[in-house]
C-alpha cells in the first residue's frame, strides 16, 4: 500500500499542507525542527491513532493558529490498497492547551471508532529512539508488540483495549477488598474477563515474538556481515514453565485462572495485578547473550534495525500487503555497511519515507531514484526524481 | 474555594458559592452566573428557585422500582395493562425512557441507579439491588430482563445480578448483542432497542 496524497490542518507547525506522493522512495530534506519529522508522524498516527513522540494529544494542535473559538488539527490521507483507493481522517479539537482534546475519526467519510481505523494503513517506523526498545524499560518493549499486533489483528486491539480497563478496575477492586470495602466474590467477573482477555494477548504476543525471531535471525546475520546470532525470547508476565510448547488459548487461559488464585493473597496485600500479559517482557539475546544489560550502544542500535526490519517482513506476510515504512533521521546513526544495507533492505517495499538533515548519507545511484523534498518552516517543496 | 477577594455583598458571594459545587461550574463561571441572577426580574427568579426545591420536593423515588416520579408507586408501577410477571432491570431512569419509545415492551422496570465499577468506588451497595430482591420474593415475577448497558461495567453489574436472581428460580435474560458495544442504552435507536428486547437471550 502507500499514501498518494497527506493533508494537514493546524498540525504541529503547519498551517496547512497538501502533500501528493507517489510509489517507492521520498526522501525528505530539512535542518532540525523545520517539520520533516511530523510529516512521518502524520502518517503513522493515522494508521495507529497513536505519536511517536508525545503523549499529550493537544501537543498535536497549533495553538499558534489563533482565531475565536476551539482550535481543530485535522489529518487526512488517501491511501492506495491492493483492494482500491481509501480516505482516512482524524480531527482533534480543543477549547484551549490545558483543555480536553476530542478526537473524531472518519474512514471513507464516515463517523468510526479507533478499532476501525487501525489496520486500514500498516506503518513501521525506524527511529533513532528504537535504542531504547533494546536498552530501555519493558513497558516499551510491550507497547511494540501492542502496536505490531494492533496493526494486522483487530481483535487484537478490542482485548487490550478491554483488558486494560479491567486491570484498573480490577486493581481498585482490590484495594477495596483489602480495606474490607468490598468482598472478594465481587472479583470473580474482573478475574475472568482478565483471564479470557489476557489469554489473547498472552497467545498472540507469543505468535508474534516466535515469527519476529526466526524473520530477524537471519536479517541479523545480514546485518553484521555473517556474524551474530540474534535471538527474540518472549517472557510471559503469567510466567512460564508449565505450558511448555502448547500455547493454544484453550490451554493458556484456565493457566492464567490458576495463577490468578495463587497469586489473590498477594495481590490482596499490594492492592494490584500480579498476573497477566502487562507483566510481559522480551529479551534480545546475541549468541546468548542478553542485550537488554550488556549490550553495546551499537550492538543495541542494530538489534533494534533487525527488529523493525523483521517488523516489516511479518506485516506483510500476515496482511499480504507492503507497509509503508517511515525512516526517521536514522542513517547519521549507522556506519556506511548498515546505512547501505538498510537502504537497500527497505528499497524493496513499496514506499518508502526517509527524513535526513543532509543528503550525505546516500549513494548517488540511490538518490538517481528517489522523490525527494525539501522541508523547511513548516513548508515541503518538491525536488522531483533524483533531486 | 477561592474566588477571589472581590468586595461583594454577602448574599452575593453566598450564591457564589452555591453555584461553584455544581458539576462543570469553576469560580469564574459561577461569578458570572451569579451577577446574571442578580439582574433577573423578581418573578424570574423565584421561578427558578421554586423549579429547584420543587424537583426536591416532589420529585422522589418510586418506592417499588427506584425510578425518579411525582407520585409512589410511579405511573408505569400503577399503569393498567403492564405485566407483573416480567422486570427490566435498567441502570438509570433515562434508559426507561428509552425502552417505553419502542412501545414493544410491557412489563415493569427496576432501576440501579449505577452500574458496578470500582474505579468510581460503586459496589453493589451502592446500588438498588437489595430493593430488586425484595421486590422478587413472594411475587410471581416469573423473568428478570438485564439490560444494563453492553460496556463491562453493565456486564460486571448483569453478571453479578445473575448470581444473586438465578438461585431464586427466576429466569434471567439478557439484552440480545447488536447494541453497539461500550455504547448507552440511552442512544440506541428504536428498531435496535425492539430487536435486543425480543431477541434476549439466557444470561
Ligand atoms: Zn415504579
Amino acid at each position: 500500500m502507500f499514501v498518494r496524497h497527506l493533508s494537514l490542518t493546524n498540525f504541529r507547525s503547519y498551517s496547512r499542507l497538501e502533500l501528493d506522493l507517489s510509489e517507492h522512495l521520498a526522501v525528505l530534506e530539512g535542518g532540525n525542527a523545520q517539520g520533516k519529522t511530523n510529516l512521518l508522524e502524520a502518517i503513522y498516527l493515522l494508521a495507529t491513532t497513536r505519536s511517536p513522540l508525545v503523549t499529550n494529544e493537544s501537543e498535536l494542535i497549533n495553538w499558534h493558529a489563533g482565531g475565536e473559538g476551539p482550535l481543530v488539527a485535522r489529518l487526512f490521507a488517501e491511501v492506495q490498497r491492493a483492494g482500491g483507493r481509501i480516505q482516512v481522517e482524524i480531527a482533534w479539537q480543543a477549547q484551549r492547551a490545558t483543555m480536553p482534546v476530542r478526537k473524531r475519526i472518519r474512514v471513507n467519510g464516515v463517523v468510526r471508532r479507533v478499532v476501525d481505523l487501525v489496520g486500514q494503513i500498516n506503518v513501521v517506523m525506524f527511529s533513532a529512539h528504537d535504542i531504547d526498545l533494546i536498552g530501555g524499560a519493558p513497558a516499551l518493549r510491550r507497547r511494540y508488540l501492542d502496536i505490531a499486533s494492533s496493526q494486522v489483528d483487530s481483535r487484537y486491539l478490542y482485548s487490550l483495549q478491554r483488558y486494560n480497563r479491567v486491570l484498573a478496575q480490577r486493581n481498585h477492586l482490590l484495594r477495596l477488598i483489602r480495606d474490607r470495602r468490598a468482598q472478594p466474590a465481587e472479583l470473580d467477573f474482573w478475574d475472568r474477563e482478565l483471564a479470557e482477555t489476557g489469554s489473547y494477548l498472552t497467545v498472540q504476543r507469543r505468535h508474534l515474538v516466535a515469527t519476529l525471531s526466526d524473520l530477524a535471525h537471519v536479517l541479523h546475520r545480514q546485518l553484521t556481515a555473517g556474524g551474530e546470532g540474534l535471538q527474540i525470547i518472549y517472557l510471559p508476565g503469567l510466567g512460564g514453565g508449565v505450558l511448555g510448547s502448547d500455547w493454544q488459548p484453550e490451554r493458556v487461559k484456565p493457566e492464567l485462572e490458576a495463577r490468578l488464585r495463587q497469586a489473590r493473597q498477594r495481590e490482596l496485600a499490594l492492592g494490584m495485578t500480579l498476573v497477566g500479559p502487562h507483566r510481559d517482557d522480551i529479551q534480545f539475546l546475541v549468541e546468548g547473550v542478553d542485550m537488554n544489560v550488556y549490550g553495546s550502544r551499537g550492538q543495541q542500535r542494530t538489534v533494534a534495525l533487525s527488529l523493525r526490519l523483521a517488523e516489516a517482513e511479518f506485516m506483510l506476510g500476515r496482511g499480504g500487503e507492503h507497509p509503508i515504512l517511515l525512516l526517521d533521521d536514522v542513517l547519521s546513526e549507522l556506519d556506511s555497511l548498515r546505512r547501505r544495507h538498510l537502504l537497500e533492505s527497505v528499497s524493496r517495499y513499496q514506499q518508502v519515507l526517509i527524513t535526513a538533515t543532509d543528503l550525505d548519507g546516500f549513494e548517488p545511484d540511490f538518490l538517481a531514484k528517489a522523490a525527494q523534498f525539501r522541508v523547511d518552516g513548516g513548508t515541503v517543496r518538491p525536488l522531483g526524481i533524483g533531486g | 474555594m477561592d474566588i477571589g477577594f472581590v468586595p461583594t455583598a454577602q448574599p452575593v458571594g453566598r450564591l457564589i458559592e452555591e453555584l461553584n459545587k455544581l458539576p462543570g461550574i469553576g469560580p469564574k463561571s459561577a461569578q458570572r452566573l451569579a451577577y446574571f441572577l442578580l439582574r433577573m426580574s423578581a418573578d424570574e427568579a423565584r421561578s427558578l428557585a421554586e423549579a429547584i426545591l420543587a424537583v426536591k420536593e416532589r420529585v422522589i423515588l418510586c418506592s417499588e422500582c427506584q425510578n425518579i416520579t411525582e407520585s409512589d408507586p410511579c405511573l408505569i408501577c400503577r399503569g393498567d395493562g403492564r405485566d407483573g410477571t416480567t422486570i427490566c432491570v435498567v441502570e438509570e431512569p433515562l434508559d426507561i425512557l428509552a425502552l417505553e419509545r419502542t412501545r414493544g415492551y410491557k412489563g415493569l422496570y427496576h432501576v440501579l441507579h449505577g452500574a458496578i465499577s470500582p474505579a468510581d468506588g460503586v459496589g453493589p451497595d451502592e446500588l438498588k439491588i437489595k430493593e430488586l430482591l425484595s421486590r422478587l420474593q413472594g411475587r410471581p415475577v416469573a423473568e428478570v430482563i438485564l439490560a444494563t448497558n453492553p460496556n463491562l461495567e453493565g456486564e460486571a453489574t448483569a453478571m453479578y445480578l445473575k448470581g444473586l436472581i438465578a438461585p431464586l428460580g427466576v429466569r434471567v435474560t439478557r439484552l440480545a448483542r447488536g447494541l453497539p458495544f461500550g455504547g448507552d442504552l440511552e442512544y440506541a435507536d428504536e428498531v435496535t432497542l425492539s430487536r435486543a428486547i425480543e431477541g434476549r437471550q439466557e444470561a
